[in-house]
């Protein structure tokens, strides 16, 4: 079946229940916004028919694939949703609106070089980022909300270069795609992460990746994003034929490795879906195996978990949850209180500010009903722009799994 | 290793994957998407039990009555609101028209027809899919000693929505209910219809406000903050429509149930086939393992049992191909029972094809109907994969899937 | 009993006789049709949707091919907007006859109809979907046509004109002095009451019916019905019309229509003029033929399948032909000829592309013995469309795009009045049908037409239950409209349950796949969440 055929298949599972319009987080904060159903398989009955349609509501989707996961017929919704606005992209008039809207598109998809702008002065650009002049002129230039969170620049993670060689010791090596997040606003977490499976045994090759291409897509810069896919295949071409697995710490990087990059057209594509990690699956398949090992420290702490939706959006439950509720001591409770918000860098546009915070007012609800119950002290997930915006709706702390996991290895305080 | 994978999150999956954790056992439930939860009613039927026993086949035949009581106790446990009566109670459908169930909400269940009184029925401006018309008439021609009139609301929250002409769904108006705006507006018009109706002329009159799309059952208090209790008149809910508020709700609830009891939950993954001990002759077989597709790669998901809900036709468990030159049950490609006459030329009637289903023993095993012997040691089917039965024109949709899903836990 | 005069009665609602009514309006002469049922309700909504270029019979028939590209070309221009001109290819495949082929290029040359050979690489890019078995591609200016519409827009026409017209009037019998038509006589089927139509001329237009009107009066026609099946597709799996290039057969067209893609046909003989029923086994036979064009057919969704009579001429040498083998073509027969009696023709065969033709035909010689001597203009002056840019943007800006071109497309000139009321309320613009996008004003405005009666003529006008759920979820959405205009919840349910009943005899011939869970779920909305009684099994 080729890839036309199975969306065809999808478009036709469609049973018109509208569940997914009820769960869709930006439907319920934007009444201009038509929803899944509409926008997606509704829509697509046709576009089949080459119809014009509405081309600036296909950006109101924020790509957190909560439809999917909850269509009771398996419909691929958002890919619909970005199948079109692929279409819709190549036909796009340019106005001023256009413009800015476009420029704005060009920063937020390229987290990478605002990134690799961002460490060059950390505390120059986290200084300047806090400045409300300039939070203002990135409102009115390129409509960036003045109000959202943005994350914060810090020591970036080096890139590590392979040491061991390919083919010498396959079975103890890893490769690690760390993402932008972690790679300039949070090296610290990757930089554990590496200790950690260096404590486990494994050596941990980081090459010089660009942006997954998520942020690329989900701003409409489709193009540069399949570049940067196959750029990265490129990179991981070598390991991936010897066998090699391929780690994410972010969700939203390992969905993106593990959906879009097997429909690349390049050989390795065809071997990344099988090989790519969320870092806690590739340590519960250890587990599984009775190669974790367990001699783990006491960690008194109590943790709220918030499942990233690009998580969920995987399909391989929440492998976090398994291996910390090995750890003693550690209390930890699944809120699963639903989408923070941000999705991306949705909740970084000045429109959409408002929306994101209306979003996330059930997980912030969420958290802060558990946290004055004394259920626990803070947060933990996967996704970093979800913890940005977590503290930022809030105000508690927040950290990626993988800290507490080191603690209980004695890796870190 | 599992102690049991559920595969399958609709009513009965997620009954059998709360029991069993309840239990104390390590549990995990897949499921692609939420199941055919959100078209609950949030009404159980349980039909007319004995009749229905009587049956060749019917799933109802599988359990003692003990078991189908405790299968509804134990919904209550979950949700204290529901109530149990000898008679069968009755409550508003979403078009006013009176329908029976047997497990329904307190708040749900109408007022004696005998008695005196009115109804306000507060429509909340721009409801999706509900007609206060249809539903005041409905309502006045079922209850002809009562009064019924309407009062229109709005919620300043959705003033833009009202503006652009867009409809709120009755989802998005339940969520607004349980905040504390919402429940500062519904007290605010309760205590109006109250000042109106009261002060006036007839001060005994007994009045119910009747409220689409509230649902005040599954709050989870550990999540979200408490609200006001009760309201100055008594408020009366209606039964949902589709995408049900009531369904959205209780499967969140169900979830949060689930996972609070250390289940846990891999959405977004179908499960297609599985891996069995090689089997050996004239023995039942057993199977170590169910394959799920996650996005990129396949996962293998090792259990001692496997309870299987993935909802039968409508839940897509069951896929019935072009010309039904193939009919299967997706992930053990279980033998399945398919009635000769597939459909019967009245649409209301009840339909021969919603018999398909796998034939089980009394552990609900799968059998072969063929030579009647049981296929896999340790797999249940429970829910609508069952054969035999039509939970539209039976009514008795809820009854099996809890009872289904409940005895299957017990045996984990 | 009502009497009413007038100068021609028109028996018929279908294309022909709403053609012969705006034909015979525009030249003056007062004119009523009288139809059973609702416009279209028998051959002209059951056909496949497509306007013939000719391409199907210019091996076989070349006069029907002449006509054929001729009335295409006239009615592109006349009745554009009821028309997509999506084109059509000729799909040769790898072992069909080659001979036919060059057959079919003379032929198209001959009778003028353009073909083009459309290279495959460039036939594959454009129709993924088409089967790689193809060899060569020929592409004809083949068009979709909404027949509903084509008969509303004559409809409307006519009525400007002076034209009449009443629906739910079935004709009891003729009514004969001295020899002489000089009438009808009618049941009102909805009073009940029975009407005497005075009139010069009566024209017997009723489609596979006609053999009946004229045996009311012991006439004889010769009409043969023949049935054809058809398969709706939940989607647009092609955007042009698909011929296979070979002798016509069965199972050989897709048709792409707005967003479903219709498939057929197959041909048999019937005794009756009714019988809509579909085989199963035509189902699966078709399906069979349609692998040639399509090959991943099975994995598709079929929402229904529906029959249409072909009301085919059978001609006294022709007798011992069956179907496919009879002429397309049609005869008008003067029945003081036929049976010395004044005052009564009969109109037979033909196609709906050569409707207009027809209509022209007949109206030719109605003039002609009435002593009018106006010309006939329907090939010249459009059909109404009077579409406003301006109530067009404004719908656009209310309803969407989307939803906004699909509404103007229906309702032309009327629109403006159901925007006015979205404008008002704008609550009014929610969809009642959300697959093919159906607004509440929309509903409210066909429900004042006097010709709905029911929910299921407001599908015909609308659409509304012709889409993925195929009455599901809109008939429910249609509750407050229906329960007020028909006053009351009994007549809602009933409403319900006829229209739920119309679809279900469609798709029980395909009830598999994803319009099985449709129909499961259809069932749980109206048996478990809406409560409404089951029936009694018949079994």
């Amino acid at each position: 079946m080729d890839s036309r055929d199975e969306l065809a298949a999808r478009l036709d599972a469609c049973q018109k229940c509208n569940m997914c319009t009820a769960q869709c987080p930006v439907a319920k904060v934007n009444p201009r916004f038509i929803g899944p159903k509409g926008l997606g398989p509704d829509m697509e009955r046709f576009r089949r028919g080459q119809i014009n349609l509405d081309e600036t509501m296909l950006d109101d989707c924020s790509n957190c694939k909560t439809c999917e996961l909850t269509c009771p017929s398996g419909v691929k919704i958002t890919e619909m949703i970005l199948g079109a606005r692929r279409a819709a992209s190549k036909a796009r008039h340019k106005n001023t609106m256009g413009l800015r809207l476009g420029l704005r598109g060009y920063i937020l998809g390229r987290n990478e070089y605002l990134g690799k702008l961002g460490v060059i002065w950390p505390t120059l650009t986290n200084q300047v980022l806090k400045i409300k002049l300039v939070r203002l002129a990135l409102d009115k230039t390129l409509s960036i909300s003045k109000n959202g969170p943005l994350p914060a620049y810090g020591k970036p993670l080096k890139i590590q270069p392979d040491k061991v060689g390919i083919g010498t010791n396959t079975n103890k090596q890893v490769v690690y795609f760390p993402g932008c997040y972690t790679r300039f606003n949070e090296g610290d977490t990757g930089r554990i992460l590496i200790r950690l499976l260096e404590h486990l045994g494994y050596k941990t090759t980081v090459p010089d990746f660009h942006c997954c291409g998520l942020p690329l897509e989900a701003n409409g810069q489709f193009g540069k994003a399949d570049k940067n896919g196959r750029y990265n295949l490129e990179l991981m071409r070598p390991y991936l034929e010897a066998g090699i697995p391929v780690i994410t710490s972010c969700t939203s990087c390992g969905l993106t490795l593990k959906e879009d990059y097997p429909k690349l057209e390049t050989s390795s594509a065809q071997l990344i879906g099988a090989q790519a990690y969320d870092l806690f699956e590739f340590l519960w398949q250890l587990h599984e195996k009775g190669e974790l090992p367990l001699d783990f420290q006491e960690v008194r702490a109590s943790y709220g978990y918030h499942p990233p939706c690009h998580l969920k959006a995987q399909g391989i439950g929440t492998p976090a949850l398994r291996i910390l509720g090995l750890i003693p001591g550690v209390k930890i409770r699944n809120l699963d209180a639903g989408c923070c918000g941000l999705s991306g860098s949705y909740g970084f546009k000045a429109e959409k500010y408002k929306k994101a915070m209306k979003i996330g007012s059930s997980l912030f609800e969420a958290i802060n009903v558990g946290s004055q119950h004394g259920d626990f002290q803070s947060m933990t997930t996967e996704c970093g722009v979800c913890k940005v915006q977590i503290v930022h709706g809030t105000g508690i702390p927040t950290e990626h799994p993988v800290h507490i996991l080191a603690k209980a290895y004695r890796l870190i305080d | 290793m599992w102690d049991a994978v559920v595969v399958g999150g609709g009513l009965a999956g997620w009954i059998a994957g709360i029991r069993a954790a309840q239990r104390g056992k390590k549990v995990l439930l897949v499921t692609e998407g939420v199941g055919t939860l959100f078209y609950f009613s949030g009404i159980f039927d349980y039909g007319d039990i004995e009749g229905l026993r009587h049956l060749p086949k019917h799933p109802y035949t599988l359990f003692n009555s003990e078991a189908i009581a405790q299968g509804q106790h134990f919904v209550q446990e979950i949700c204290p609101e529901y109530i149990i009566n000898e008679t069968p109670q009755s409550a508003f459908t979403v078009l006013g028209t009176v329908r029976q169930g047997d497990l329904m909400p307190r708040n749900m269940i109408l007022p004696d027809r005998q008695e005196q009184g009115r109804f306000v029925l507060l429509v909340p401006e721009g409801l999706k899919d509900f007609f206060p018309e249809v539903v005041i008439a409905n309502m006045a021609r079922e209850f002809p000693g009562w009064q019924v009139s309407a009062k229109r609301m709005r919620v300043d929250a959705l003033a833009e929505w009202v503006k652009l002409g867009k409809s709120v769904s009755s989802i998005d108006y339940s969520a607004i209910w349980r905040s504390e705006e919402g429940q500062r507006v519904l007290a605010h018009e309760i205590e109006e219809i109250k000042r109106q109706y009261q002060v006036g002329n007839k001060p005994q009159e007994k009045i119910v406000v009747v409220l689409p799309s509230l649902v005040k059952e599954y709050v989870d208090f550990s999540r979200t903050k408490p609200c006001i209790e009760e309201f100055s008149l008594p408020v009366l809910e209606m039964s949902s429509f589709v995408p049900s508020p009531h369904g959205r709700y209780f499967a969140e609830y169900l979830k949060h149930r689930f996972t609070d009891l250390g289940g846990e939950l891999m959405i977004g993954a179908r499960a297609v086939s599985l891996n069995q001990e090689s089997p050996s002759e004239n023995k039942a077989r057993t199977c170590q393992e169910v394959i799920v597709n996650s996005k990129g790669k396949s996962l293998c998901l090792k259990g001692k049992k496997f309870i299987l809900a993935t909802g039968g036709l409508l839940g897509g468990g069951i896929k019935v191909g072009m010309a039904r030159k193939s009919i299967h049950e997706g992930v053990f490609d279980l033998p399945l029972f398919v009635p000769k006459e597939w459909s019967e030329p009245q649409f209301f009637a009840s339909q021969p094809f919603a018999q398909i289903g796998v034939e089980t023993d009394e552990l609900m095993r799968p059998l072969d109907p063929a030579r009647g012997e049981v296929v896999w040691d340790n797999v249940h089917v429970v829910g609508r994969m069952l054969a035999h039965w039509d939970p539209w024109t039976q009514r008795c949709g809820g009854g099996v899937s809890v009872t289904s899903g409940y005895v299957a836990a017990e045996l984990v | 009993m009502r009497e009413i005069s007038t100068q021609v009665v028109v028996i018929g609602g279908g294309a022909t006789g709403v053609g012969i009514l705006r034909d015979l309006s525009m030249r003056g002469i007062p004119a009523l049709l009288l139809e059973q049922g609702d416009l279209a309700h028998g051959t002209s909504s059951r056909f496949h949707g497509l306007l013939h270029s000719g391409g199907r019979y210019a091996v076989k028939d070349d006069k029907a091919a002449q006509e054929c590209i001729e009335e295409n070309i006239i009615l592109k221009t006349i009745a554009a907007h009821c028309i997509e001109d999506t084109y059509g290819w000729f799909v040769f495949l790898k072992g069909d006859d080659p001979n036919y082929l060059e057959l079919w290029l003379q032929g198209c040359d001959q009778v003028g109809i353009p073909v083009r050979e459309v290279p495959l690489e460039e036939g594959f890019r454009l129709e993924p979907l088409l089967t790689r078995k193809a060899a060569r591609i020929f592409e004809v200016p083949d068009a979709t046509v909404d027949g509903f519409k084509l008969l509303w827009s004559n409809v409307k026409s006519a009525e400007k004109y002076g034209g009449t017209y009443q629906t739910y009037c079935k004709v009891q019998s003729l009514w004969l002095e001295n020899g002489r038509v000089i009438g009808v006589y009618a049941e009102d089927l909805i009073t009940g009451e029975t009407l005497r139509v005075r009139s010069e001329i009566v024209v017997n237009a009723a489609g596979p019916w006609s053999a009946e009107i004229a045996a009311m009066s012991g006439f004889n026609v010769d009409v043969l019905k023949d049935k054809g099946s058809l398969l709706v597709f939940n989607q647009r799996l092609f955007n042009r019309v698909i011929n296979r290039l070979r002798v016509p057969g069965d199972g050989d067209i897709f048709v792409p229509h707005q967003t479903v893609t219709v498939f057929g046909t197959t041909s048999h003989t019937v005794e009756l003029p009714d019988d809509h029923q579909v085989d199963e086994q035509d189902i699966t036979y078709l399906i069979e033929l349609g692998q040639n064009l399509l090959e991943g057919i099975e994995r598709q969704r079929i929402v229904r399948s529906f029959a249409g009579i072909r009301p085919l001429y059978e001609s006294v040498e022709d007798q011992d032909q069956e179907g496919r083998g009879v002429s397309r073509n049609f005869v008008i027969i003067d029945h003081q000829k036929m049976d010395g009696v004044q005052g009564l023709v009969s109109i037979l065969g033909g196609k709906l592309t050569t409707y207009r033709l027809m209509a022209e035909k007949v109206s030719d010689w109605v003039a002609a013995k009435l002593g009018v001597h106006t010309a006939c203009r329907t090939a010249e002056e459009p059909l109404l469309n009077e579409q406003s840019a301006e109530v067009w943007d404004k719908a656009r800006q209310l309803i969407g795009v989307a939803a906004a071109d699909k509404m103007m497309e229906r309702l032309n000139e009327q629109a403006g009045a159901v925007v006015e009321a979205i404008a008002r309320q704008p609550l009014l613009g929610q969809f009642v049908c959300e697959c093919e996008m159906v607004t509440q004003a929309e509903v409210i405005h066909a429900l004042q037409d006097p010709a709905v009666n029911s929910l299921d003529d407001l599908r015909r006008q609308t659409r509304l239950g012709m889409g993925t759920c195929q009455g599901a979820y809109c008939s429910y959405r249609a509750t407050p409209m229906i329960h007020e205009a028909f006053g009351g919840w009994e007549r809602t349910v009933k409403e319900y349950r006829l229209l739920l009943a119309e679809r279900w005899r469609g798709i029980t011939p395909v009830l598999w796949g994803e319009q099985l869970r449709e129909s499961e779920l259809a069932r749980a909305l109206f048996l478990n969440v809406l409560d409404l009684k089951a029936e009694e099994s018949e079994g």
